[in-house]
């Protein structure tokens, strides 16, 4: 038995304990180390339960409690020089206590209510303050790894977050790999497509669900223009062709909400009791978690699992299992697996002309709304789109396993 | 077992920047917030309770003394405060290391055992306590960190000060250990 991948599942384990699975539940993703698995996660799990009584903890917290306040009374703030001029470092340090205070009660407001806003608000100005598109990130991965953890413990709790549209199927998005609810009435107007980047708020719910209250999408917010210069973002004729007026039906491509021909299958949540003896079976709540120093890739045009796995260096299963992707051949562009490396990149092959063949045609399961994105070539986002036919024909050559058709079949 | 309730890392960060400011109400936020956890790892590995009790308020006193002196942390309050109970324990402690049994670390576990593992899930927290103890400190921690503080890979490479495949490769160590300490335990349990 290797212990290297021993180590590396129980590891894996330890953050699915984490986030709400059972350890059967992570024992049936490993099958082949379970037996060896077992023991240590629940010698691990014991270890948690050697904690102190709550009578004790709450005793010595309650004595705490009032050295604590006693080191309050001292005056916190020195005043020493700072870097800033001392008015502005006042004005600002009153502002952001005012914050401080405001975005507590922030926590619990709704959509609508007064302090709704500030949420947002606060955050920006801890990022002002902080500063660098390096906490940004960090902040929003934060927040995003805390709201799958909300939805695998079903608490309830308002949210709020940034990401990429990575699927619309009617209702149910996956925005930033969480899978979210966004009720028609919330999206309703605002053309939002796989892609695009968007603020999301909404509630967690007992039932493990994402519904969003609000949406915002940041993609269009700093794009849209005044209605008469619409016509100014639609793709220019190459220089080549002849000045005719094969612009026209572009006109008609007004955005309109993405086609809703599909569900996708959501994992029901409430089967998780029921333990099954089959080892195969696959996890009933499989969240992906990045193992450490994984990174985020959204899958391209002509990657197959199979083949990441191979440029990274795992095994297709490893890939399977971490992604927890129920079935090799379905997945899409645009959805975001995680990877042990940046695989190399694909050859970029020179864009092919839009082909008509990725109009309404829709193949059964998962690809609907990857063909709904590509059909608009002349919204503003269609550096997203230019490798994607090149890709494809790479891409069906390339792999060797049984279950490498995933990824970009949009014919 | 979840000591801390799920951090909200937004609402720690909001916090820190309001304590930062010298927003009293934060501060004692904070405390109340993560009084328990921090108190718990703290015991867990000091044996003394109102010793433990000292060095967990300690803590909190600490943060209010760094606050003054500008050198509070600017984000992960939550890894800043259980780095200060750790040093608080390792000062305590200075070099001396409790009883290990190293070569546990070693052993490799033996094919599926029910009967451990249902023995295991028997085990009052007293009998586990003095099974964890036998482990050397940083098996103690890792196991306290990744089970029972449920905190990440990468948090807790950062308290302990290690790489992650470091912790990795001591939470393996460190889960055998225990295994084979409750092991031993059950195998008192059967003579005595």
């Amino acid at each position: 038995m290797d212990e290297r991948q021993l180590s590396e599942a129980l590891n894996i384990c330890i953050d699915r304990l984490a986030m709400g699975q059972s350890v059967e539940d992570c024992l049936r993703a490993y099958p082949e180390y379970a037996d060896a698995l077992r023991p240590l996660l629940y010698a691990g799990l014991a270890s948690s339960r050697a904690e102190y009584s709550v009578q004790e903890v709450r005793a010595a917290k309650m004595r705490a409690q009032g050295r604590f306040e006693q080191a309050l009374a001292r005056p916190l703030l020195r005043s020493r020089p700072t870097r800033w001029p001392m008015a502005v470092a006042t004005v600002a340090a009153a502002f952001i206590l005012v914050f401080a205070g405001l975005a507590v009660a922030a926590q619990s407001a709704l959509p609508g209510e007064p302090l709704w806003g500030l949420k947002r608000l606060t955050e920006n100005v801890q990022l002002a303050l902080s500063g660098g598109d390096f906490q940004r990130d960090q902040f929003a991965q934060r927040r995003i790894e805390e709201i799958a953890l909300l939805l695998v413990r079903k608490q309830v709790a308002s949210v709020t977050f940034e990401g990429t549209v990575e699927q619309i199927s009617g209702e149910d998005w996956r925005i930033a790999s969480l899978p979210v609810r966004v009720p028609q009435q919330v999206s309703d107007g605002q053309f939002t497509q796989v892609g695009d980047l968007v603020s999301v708020s909404g509630e967690t719910t007992s039932d493990g669900l994402l519904i969003a209250t609000m949406l915002v999408n940041l993609s269009r917010e700093t794009l849209t223009p005044p209605p008469t210069a619409v016509p100014t973002l639609l793709p220019e004729p190459s220089p080549s062709s002849t000045p005719t007026s094969t612009l026209a039906p572009t006109f008609t491509a007004t955005p309109t909400m993405t086609p809703t021909s599909s569900q996708t299958p959501t994992p029901n949540p409430t089967s998780t009791l029921l333990p099954s003896a089959t080892p195969t079976q696959t996890p009933d709540i499989c969240i992906p978690t990045r193992p450490a120093g994984w990174i985020a890739y959204a899958i391209r045009a002509g990657d197959t699992l199979s083949r990441l796995a191979a440029a990274t260096g795992v095994s297709l299963q490893t890939l399977i299992e971490v992604n927890c992707i129920p079935d090799a051949s379905l997945v899409v562009v645009g959805q975001v697996i995680y990877l042990p490396s940046s695989p190399t990149p694909l050859a970029t092959a020179a864009p092919v002309g839009p082909g008509d063949n990725n109009e309404n045609v829709s193949p059964p399961g998962g690809n609907d709304n990857q063909s709904a994105s590509n059909d608009n070539q002349n919204d503003n986002h269609d550096d997203d789109n230019s490798n994607d036919n090149g890709g494809d024909s790479h891409g069906s050559n390339s792999g060797s396993g049984s279950s490498d058709s995933g990824g970009s079949d949009d014919d | 077992m979840i000591l801390i309730t799920l951090p909200d890392l937004a609402f720690e960060d909001t916090l820190l920047a309001g304590a930062r400011n010298g927003s009293h109400e934060a501060l004692r936020q904070i405390f109340d917030l993560y009084y328990d956890s921090v108190y718990q790892y703290i015991r867990l590995r000091v044996e003394d309770a109102p010793q433990a009790e000292d060095m967990a308020s300690d803590v909190f006193v600490k943060l209010l003394d760094s606050l003054r002196k500008g050198k509070a942390p600017r984000q992960s309050l939550r890894g800043w405060l259980f780095k200060v109970a750790r040093n608080g324990i390792y000062d305590h402690y200075g070099k001396r290391k409790r009883l290990t049994l190293t070569d546990l670390e070693d052993w490799i576990p033996a094919e599926g055992d029910e009967p451990e593992v249902q023995f295991m899930q028997t085990l009052n927290a007293e009998s586990l306590r003095a099974a964890l103890r036998l482990l050397t400190d940083e098996q103690q921690e890792v196991l306290i960190l990744r089970f029972g503080q449920m905190l990440s890979l990468q948090e807790t490479a950062a308290i302990m000060g290690k790489h992650v495949n470091a912790i990795k490769a001591l939470q393996f160590r460190a889960t055998n250990a225990l295994r084979r300490a409750l092991t031993q335990l059950r195998s008192e349990f059967a003579h005595g």
